[in-house]
């Protein structure tokens, strides 16, 4: 007998435990999601974004497994359906007898869907984007935009920053002086070049998204190459009313809907960057062409009502990551990459230009994790 | 069309150039265990079999293994089988 790839099936639930606990035991902090529906983006009739899990089986004993998440998006001028391949494990993490089962997982899903791609990875350096490397999958960064609003708390408490003895005393003289308050609002008043136009903008908390919200995704999704279809029902899907942490903002411009944002407020404990800081984050976003730079304004003025310490976000299309510069936003490096199949490459070329009108958020692959 | 000397030939060649990049020199054979001994983990895997779809043509992992891989003999196999099915 060899190795085989199948969906996961109730009757494989016992053996997918023992697969974890089989991880757990040499080391490893990785695990397979060990219900055979999933509790996040489970099929649902007619909605067009759903997760499946598939496992690799040898005889009666599972070896690895991987989700892929198919999604309708905008492709260049139409819907199709394209798929985010997540979290592939493979027991050869631990064990190299098991080695192949990586490459078996991607292979896999290439076959299922290959107009793959790949989203969230911390460096390109990381197993997983090495493996898609490896399969010709190009990777590209998607910057990582920040704003301090509050500076004393920012360099008390930025985890990520205070790593030695020298910038942890730099970083708390800086927080007691009251001179990284002066730096860093210049730092943000001097790039915030849309602070008269930014009055314009004002936001409202939705408990859900209206038919207010198919009307942005019908008149912006024209201005992406590739864009996860936004339409309300997919929003209220991925977003849905029942999950509290999510903030819904309704943007307007002088009375008239603009765009959207999905936001989060969370007060972080022992975060590896953030440690206890509170982050605000626009994890995903929607505009009508040219009311990019508003919809952040409006988001980033909600945030500062809130009082988080800072906002961050990450972003690719150029209309966004120019609508955060211009908002006064610093761009700090990411640890948020994007790869794309062979064959999703080749619907998008010139890669290098399409990217430019390519719309991923933290809203798009994981969803908003670790945030 | 490769013959089964030109496969074992290409795995076992395949196989010493990521074992080279690693600094491992010692040659393998046939006979070589795939485990721990032989120094490879997946993403080596990955770039042998990558590489190894570029000079036979074909891909024998599309459907899964249908045997367990123990040796560098039984990759080989693998491969033998998916040429003979393509083959007829």
């Amino acid at each position: 007998m060899g190795l085989s790839i199948e969906p996961f099936l109730p009757e494989h639930t016992e053996a997918v435990r023992a697969f974890n606990r089989r991880l757990e035991a040499r080391g490893s902090t990785f695990r397979f999601p060990d219900t055979p529906v999933p509790t996040w983006l489970p099929p649902q009739d007619g909605v067009p974004v759903y997760q499946e899990y598939y496992l690799v089986r040898d005889r009666e004993a599972v070896r690895g497994g991987y989700i892929l998440k198919p999604q309708a998006f905008w492709v260049e001028g139409s819907v199709r359906m394209i798929a985010d391949y997540r979290l592939p494990v493979s027991e050869g993490i631990v064990d190299p007898r098991h080695a192949i089962v990586g490459m078996l997982t991607l292979k896999d899903a290439l076959k299922r869907q290959p107009f793959l791609f790949g989203l969230g990875m911390g460096s390109p350096e990381e197993p997983v984007a090495r493996l898609l490397k490896i399969f010709d999958f190009p990777i590209v960064p998607c910057p990582f935009y920040f704003r301090i609003i509050r500076p004393k708390r920012f360099f008390e408490g930025i985890a990520f920053l205070r790593n030695s003895n020298v910038k942890r005393k730099l970083l708390d003289l800086f927080a007691a002086t009251g001179a990284g308050w002066v730096a860093m609002k210049a730092a943000h008043r001097v790039r915030n070049r849309y602070k008269q136009e930014a009055s314009r903008f004002s936001s409202s908390e939705e408990m859900t998204f209206g038919p207010w919200a198919d009307a942005i995704w019908e008149s912006a999704k024209g201005a992406y190459a590739l864009c996860a279809v936004r339409d309300r029902m997919v929003l209220d899907t991925l977003y849905p009313p029942e999950e509290h942490r999510f903030t819904r903002l309704k943007v307007s411009e002088d009375g008239m809907t603009v765009g959207w944002a999905v936001v989060l407020d969370t007060h972080m404990r022992n975060h590896r960057q953030f440690g206890n800081l509170r982050v605000g984050s626009i994890v995903d976003c929607l505009a009508l062409p040219g009311r990019e730079a508003g919809v952040i304004a409006g988001a980033t003025h909600f945030m500062e009502s809130r009082k988080v310490d800072l906002i961050v976000s990450n972003q690719l299309q150029r209309d966004w990551c120019q609508g955060f510069l211009a908002n006064g936003y610093l761009s700090g490096p990411t640890n948020y990459f994007f790869a794309v199949s062979p064959a999703l490459e080749k619907l998008l070329r010139p890669l290098e230009e399409t990217l430019e009108q390519t719309h991923m958020t933290r809203g798009d692959g994981d969803g908003p994790i670790n945030l | 069309m490769p013959t089964a000397s030109d496969v074992t030939g290409a795995i076992l060649a395949s196989i010493r150039e990521s074992l080279e990049m690693k600094g491992i020199t010692e040659p393998p054979t046939a006979q070589t265990p795939v485990d721990a001994r032989l120094g490879l983990d997946s993403l080596d895997w990955a770039a042998i079999v990558v590489r190894l779809e570029g000079v036979l043509g074909i891909d024998p992992f599309e459907e899964g293994v249908d045997r367990e891989l123990k040796t560098i003999q039984d990759i080989v196999g693998v491969y033998e089988d998916a040429l003979r099915r393509r083959d007829g």
